[in-house]
């Protein structure tokens, strides 16, 4: 008796493991994740800091010492021709590997055609103390003194005019100098594996297109010049790739 | 027989466990009660403190640290760490008032107060230090501050009912009587002290949260420190920014031209030409207590510090693009009722209250 009750129960045992063999089905991906990374690059060679090796548009030669910005308000596009947002408000340093990326979690799986967001931040979001106190946004705020919330951007380096060396700060800020996006030709799989996403900023187009920003007539210093920021705003629509 | 041995072995075993975890002074805490994490008051619009894992923050440990701060048995020469960084003085003094050499400036730089440190992401002038868990190693290992003999160190923690069992109590487990592992513990136990010294008191942070209001001249100096200088203002905003008062970032605010010695800045660590002249943004807080000023303690009045960004800012490759401000290459050229709005402004941000506070204060 006690011996048929073993094997009776191995068997049992045996015919359940193939009963759950032979059930495991793949269960249907739902929803995945995606990884955004943003590569720097002047023009067609890649970014490298603090040397003043770059010739901009307006003939300078500079550096860039410093680029840290905001990017939110993000829309993926999706292949059906629905468009997906996601909200969030994401901090990059160009110079700190740390804040290179973004990871979207738990997009629907599918075929996606392009993306857009914004440099910077929109009305709702850019109030004086509205981001959470991190050292970061600490460090972005706009001072209440000249409008208030966050710089959108901060770029910064040295550029050589007339034989001197003089530094310069695009700084960007304010409602109406919001860079909007649109990306419409980077394709993305949403599926059971992180999918990856490279984009680049091509520092050079801050610069260029459709006006040249000339550091001699329209200032080094663009934060407190609407007119500077306003050229900056509109060279930035293409800056990434 | 057997079991005759076996009791033996057990009462020998349970005295011997009693024997240790039983305390002199604190008779009802055993080594193997748990550590009380010692949560700081986050202020507000500060960041998350940056507290390393590997030293957690514990009421034992700050107490441990906050002991040995105020305590001779590190030196061997009566020196403690608040005789270079006194309470009554914001933790900071010069070393005139110490009767040491002033060429210890060129040789150590300004000494630093301790300020909201939890929020530091490194240490120095330079950021030579990684962390603040390492800092007093190198006081230790030393022979300028403290000469301390470690050996006799090791002797006299022993020997100490109170250090013997805070050791204990605060790195349980370890054998920290070693050279080269004792220092690491002092240290570690005196930065979760200086971590927790919090400033965040000044008439400015009161009229933040709306109890206190500025004067007109304190007002207009804040109006200068904000705004950029197309604004008519001294852009200071950008490195000194609310609420540490610093963006703990390395800049050259165009102190030199030419660059020797400490002056060389955060190329003395790196190496990297780019790093020639670039130092640590000090925080404004209490800096009306601080003197002197900069990283050699080179300017010994705030109205000094002033005039330097208005009107002897030195130009090199290596000076911030931010100083290099348009049409003021040399400095700011404020009026001298501006310069005194401004130095009216950075007065309000002096927090005389840590100069007392009994919890930074020695152990009585």
């Amino acid at each position: 008796m006690k011996k048929a009750s073993i094997i009776f129960l191995i068997i049992s045992l045996v015919t359940s493991c193939v009963r759950n063999n032979s059930d495991i089905t793949q269960p249907t991906v739902t929803n995945g994740n995606l990884v955004l990374q943003v590569g720097y690059q002047f023009d067609n060679t890649s970014l490298l800091f603090d040397t003043i090796m770059f010739t901009n548009a307006a003939s300078y030669k500079i550096s860039v010492t410093r680029l840290q910005y905001y990017l939110s308000g993000f829309s993926f596009k999706r292949a059906d021709g629905t468009s997906l947002p996601y909200a969030g408000v994401f901090y990059f340093d160009a110079k700190d590997s740390k804040f290179g990326q973004i990871t979207f979690v738990n997009l629907p799986a599918g075929n996606y055609t392009g993306l857009s967001f914004n440099l910077g931040l929109d009305s709702s979001i850019n109030k004086t103390d509205n981001l959470p106190p991190t050292a970061e946004n600490n460090n972005m705020v706009w001072p209440v003194q000249m409008g208030g919330g966050y710089h959108f951007m901060k770029m910064e380096g040295l550029f050589i005019d007339t034989g001197s060396v003089f530094g310069y700060a695009m700084h960007l800020g304010k409602a109406p100098n919001l860079v909007s996006v649109s990306l419409n030709n980077k394709t993305f799989v949403i599926g059971a594996e992180t999918a990856n996403l490279n984009i680049k900023m091509n520092v050079a187009e801050w610069y260029k297109n459709p006006a040249i920003y000339d550091f001699d007539k329209d200032g080094n210093f663009s934060m407190g010049s609407d007119t500077a920021m306003a050229k900056l705003k509109n060279n930035g629509v293409d800056v990434f790739n | 027989m057997r079991a005759a041995f076996l009791i033996l072995t057990s009462i020998l075993l349970f005295a011997n466990c009693r024997q240790d975890k039983t305390v002199v002074d604190k008779p009802n805490i055993t080594t193997d009660t748990p550590l009380t994490v010692y949560n700081i008051d986050v202020p507000y619009r500060f960041s998350q403190p940056l507290l390393p894992a590997y030293n957690p923050l514990t009421v034992e440990g700050v107490e441990l640290g906050r002991k040995l701060f105020y305590d001779t048995i590190l030196s061997t020469n009566g020196r403690t760490c608040s005789f270079c960084h006194p309470q009554a003085k914001s933790f900071t003094t010069t070393y005139t008032d110490l009767g040491l050499d002033p060429a210890l400036y060129q040789q150590f730089g300004n000494i630093p107060m301790f300020c909201n440190e939890a929020w530091n992401p490194a240490y120095g002038w330079i950021g030579e230090f990684p962390d603040m868990d390492h800092i007093a190693v190198a006081d230790l290992n030393g022979q300028i501050f403290f000469n301390t003999n470690i050996p006799n160190l090791i002797t006299k923690l022993k020997a100490s009912p109170y250090y013997s069992y805070m050791f204990r109590r605060v790195f349980p487990g370890q054998d920290i009587y070693q050279p080269g592992v004792i220092q690491e513990k002092v240290a570690f136990a005196l930065a979760q002290f200086v971590r927790t010294i919090v400033v965040n008191n000044s008439k400015f942070d009161k009229k933040i949260k709306g109890l206190a209001v500025l004067t007109q001249s304190e007002g207009r100096g804040y109006d200068i420190f904000m705004n950029d200088v197309q604004n008519g203002g001294a852009d200071c905003f950008h490195c000194h920014n609310y609420p540490l008062w610093t963006d703990n970032a390395f800049h050259n605010t165009g102190l030199d031209s030419t660059f020797v010695g400490i002056n060389r800045g955060r190329n003395n660590m790196t190496g990297l030409s780019k790093d020639m002249g670039l130092f640590r943004t000090p925080t404004l807080r209490n800096v009306s207590l601080t003197a002197p000023y900069m990283h050699d303690g080179r300017f010994k009045t705030l109205d000094e510090v002033i005039e330097q960004y208005n009107s002897g800012v030195h130009k090199s490759a290596t000076l911030d693009p931010i100083m290099t401000l348009p049409g003021k290459e040399m400095g700011l050229g404020l009026s001298t009722l501006q310069k005194n709005d401004l130095k009216a402004f950075l007065l309000t941000l002096t927090d005389s209250t840590i100069l007392t506070n009994p919890n930074y204060g020695r152990i009585k």
